[in-house]
């Protein structure tokens, strides 16, 4: 009976031709419909910035120890040029404590860069001797230190690892637990402001004066602040010096 | 939620999973075929693909093993409790995706930026 | 079924079935992240463990709303019922990808740190009294618990084991896990996403699963007939003639079950319009072999005692029938699962 002829039965093995047909068409719906949508998901998403993390090139960077507010390595043996490298862990933690007793000492530091525009990280190995004291270094010249002014700005706290590059998206809101997390670990919160025309600039974000801050800013890491302070210029890095409770949601 | 909340909720989370774990080595070898006598004889790759159903669902399991287990049922066709579902879900999500795009916060831009500051270049 | 379990009961159609689906999740997978990587500069786009974080949790969720879709759809149209045949799997595949999407966001987001990572989970963002900074990630981790539940009972035992009622109403938490994913989706990925198609896409996507829903349960209220009972208790059904030959009609007594009153070689019975498997309406399905046979997952019964043929053992509720003065009667008292009640026979005379 035709009746029976058109019922789908899952065990059966041929099915009636409506159901077939049927089953053809929206396949191959799916599969146009799934490559289709797909992409158009893909294209639409922002763009993430260029930093990058070469975790496969070891190098051994020697200068002198910053520990305050966040530690880096004062430098010129990246690339001739004299920077203030921040010193990070490979993982989610920081450096500050090992690092404590070679303040204001020539120290040899291995570890893997992280590099975005002009700024420089080195993510210190986690697997053997990463610091010692190093002989034979030129003491680089003493920091040079700037008022600049006071701001207020709107913008994102950020974790400053996260950002250079170990991760693209960096900021925003499916970043902002890790970047929390990076950050109550030990890791760098930097400010990143921007205005309308898209020019951008970030901030070593620090507190009064110019001490680190830590658990103040958790909660407000991710999203969008507006904080105020003093702009200090330390060589090539700018501090903004906020009183933490005074960053605001926006 | 604080880190000792947090880490209590995930305690709790591995000790049922613990004890999951230890009342599917019971199921594996005895429990299946107890429950439901059809399932004597049934093969090693029906007991692998039922384990982690025993090792997630036991504590319903061994409330049947120590209560008995309850008569067979005539099925219901559970349209009201789908309608239910529906009429609490619907008002819920609409208000939750509402106050989301409401509050979905606005990208901080500035006016203008502080003079002097070397720029960085674009990308978030 | 009941003789012997199997872990999966496989045969041609599911084969070609879950090809199908593994294919499509593969080209949706493999367009988002080629297309993510390859539609900007090197270095400007995200990177690799991020873009398949995003990609599993798209397919995942892409996944959820075409299962759920399915079942309303099924009700409206019955081409799509062969559809229905194999969500199982899909729903189990749902499950495997979201469980990747959140093994790679634990291990990238949360790990890597002193501390436990689904700790870190639920403690790193502490802005649970807001809505734009509300950490969207518990969300996630509740829904995929309630899919793990779902996917670990997909298995015709469990149903024996739980029992129909109490697994069917395990399985309703899936419309939880689905609202709590919309706002997974919507206090994550679409608070930090600028372009519109993100909340469009997903917004449309719980209307389209929201109204299908809603249809289904209008549609099938207005097409299943509800009866009063005459005095004397029976359901008047009409002239036997006018339910068509192998088919049912299926009627909603007073108190709200629904019959499905099957016409047959000569004859007519009523059984409960739910299949013992997982609940399919019977009265959508036809007497094949002289067994009603469920739409669904073509699991079957013999009309006039309720029960699947051996060597299966299940059974449903039967109905006492009868045809008086050319009309058929139903009475709409349930008797157990699997009694046998005569069916009435259609008088010569009158077809």
């Amino acid at each position: 009976m035709s009746n029976e002829k058109n019922f789908f039965v899952g065990y059966h093995d041929r099915l009636p031709k409506t159901d077939r047909r049927t089953m053809i068409i929206t396949g191959a719906a799916a599969l146009v419909g799934a490559a289709v949508f797909g992409a158009k998901l893909a294209v639409h998403q922002q763009a993430r910035g260029s930093g990058q993390w070469d975790q496969g090139k070891i190098v051994d960077l020697t200068g002198m120890v910053e520990q305050s507010p966040y530690p880096v390595l004062r430098t010129a043996s990246l690339d001739g040029q004299m920077r203030s490298v921040s010193l990070v862990c490979s993982n989610k933690c920081g450096v500050a404590a090992q690092l404590a007793e070679f303040e204001g000492q020539p120290v040899w530091v291995r570890g893997t860069v992280i590099s975005r525009g002009r700024h420089r990280m080195l993510a210190v190995v986690s697997n053997a001797e990463w610091v010692g004291p190093a002989q034979g270094v030129t003491h680089p010249p003493k920091v040079q230190e700037e008022y600049l002014g006071r701001a207020a700005l709107n913008g994102e706290i950020l974790d400053a690892k996260c950002w250079t590059g170990a991760m693209r998206p960096s900021s925003g809101k499916t970043h902002k637990a890790c970047a929390s997390l990076c950050i109550r670990m030990g890791g760098t919160p930097w400010f990143l402001a921007k205005d309308k025309a898209g020019r951008r600039v970030v901030f070593v974000l620090t507190g009064p004066d110019g001490e680190p801050l830590r658990d103040e800013v958790l909660p407000l890491v991710g999203e969008p602040v507006r904080a105020s302070g003093r702009m200090i210029r330390r060589d090539d890095l700018v501090q903004l010096r906020v009183d933490p409770r005074r960053i605001q949601s926006v | 939620m604080s880190i000792a909340l947090a880490t209590a909720l995930a305690s709790a989370l591995g000790f049922y999973l613990l004890l999951g774990m230890a009342y599917g080595l019971y199921f594996i070898t005895f429990g299946a075929q107890s429950m439901v006598p059809a399932a004597r004889g049934s093969g090693l790759g029906f007991r692998l693909m039922t384990l982690p159903g025993a090792v997630l669902l036991w504590p319903v399991l061994l409330a049947r093993l120590i209560k008995g287990y309850p008569k067979p049922e005539a099925p219901r066709a559970l349209r009201q409790a789908h309608v239910r579902i529906w009429m609490f879900l619907v008002p819920l999500v609409a208000l939750g995706i509402m106050l989301s795009l409401m509050l979905r916060p606005a990208p901080p831009l500035n006016e203008s930026l502080p003079k002097g500051l070397i720029l960085e270049e674009r990308g978030s | 079924m009941s003789h012997g379990y199997t872990a999966v009961q496989w045969n041609g159609f599911k084969w070609r079935y879950d090809l199908v689906v593994l294919a499509g999740l593969a080209v949706f997978i493999t367009s988002f992240v080629l297309l993510t990587m390859g539609s900007r500069d090197p270095g400007q786009s995200l990177t690799l463990i991020q873009v398949l974080m995003r990609a599993f949790g798209a397919a995942a969720f892409l996944l959820l709303n075409v299962i759920l879709a399915i079942g309303p759809l099924a009700r409206l149209s019955p081409r799509i019922k062969p559809l229905l045949y194999n969500r199982r799997h899909m729903g189990v595949i749902c499950f495997i990808l979201a469980l990747v999407h959140a093994g790679l966001s634990l291990l990238w987001y949360q790990g890597f740190a002193d501390l436990n990572p689904i700790v870190a989970l639920f403690a790193s963002n502490t802005r649970y009294t807001s809505i734009a900074g509300f950490p969207f990630e518990s969300l996630g981790f509740i829904a995929l618990m309630l899919l793990a539940f779902l996917a670990v009972s997909s298995h015709d035992y469990w149903q024996a084991a739980l029992g129909s009622t109490l697994w069917k109403r395990i399985h309703l938490g899936v419309y939880v896990a689905y609202g709590l994913l919309v706002m997974h989706i919507m206090l994550g990925v679409v608070q930090g996403e600028k372009d519109l198609i993100y909340p469009a896409s997903v917004i449309g996507a719980f209307c389209l699963i929201a109204g299908l829903h809603g249809a289904s349960a209008i549609i099938g209220r207005l097409r299943d007939r509800k009866v009063r009972a005459s005095l004397d208790g029976w359901i008047n059904i009409g002239a036997p003639q006018s339910i068509k030959e192998n088919r049912a009609r299926i009627i909603r007594t007073p108190s709200g079950d629904r019959i499905a009153v099957f016409r047959y070689d000569g004859k007519v019975s009523a059984v409960s319009n739910v299949c013992a498997h997982q609940n399919g309406p019977l009265g959508e399905g036809r007497v094949i072999d002289g067994c009603i046979t469920c739409p669904w997952h073509g699991w079957q019964y013999r009309p006039e005692d309720g029960r699947s043929p051996p060597p299966f053992d299940e059974k449903i509720s039967t109905y006492r029938v009868q045809i008086d003065g050319g009309m058929v009667y139903v009475h709409p008292d349930a008797l157990p699962p699997g009694t046998p009640s005569p069916p009435a026979k259609i008088s010569e005379a009158k077809s």
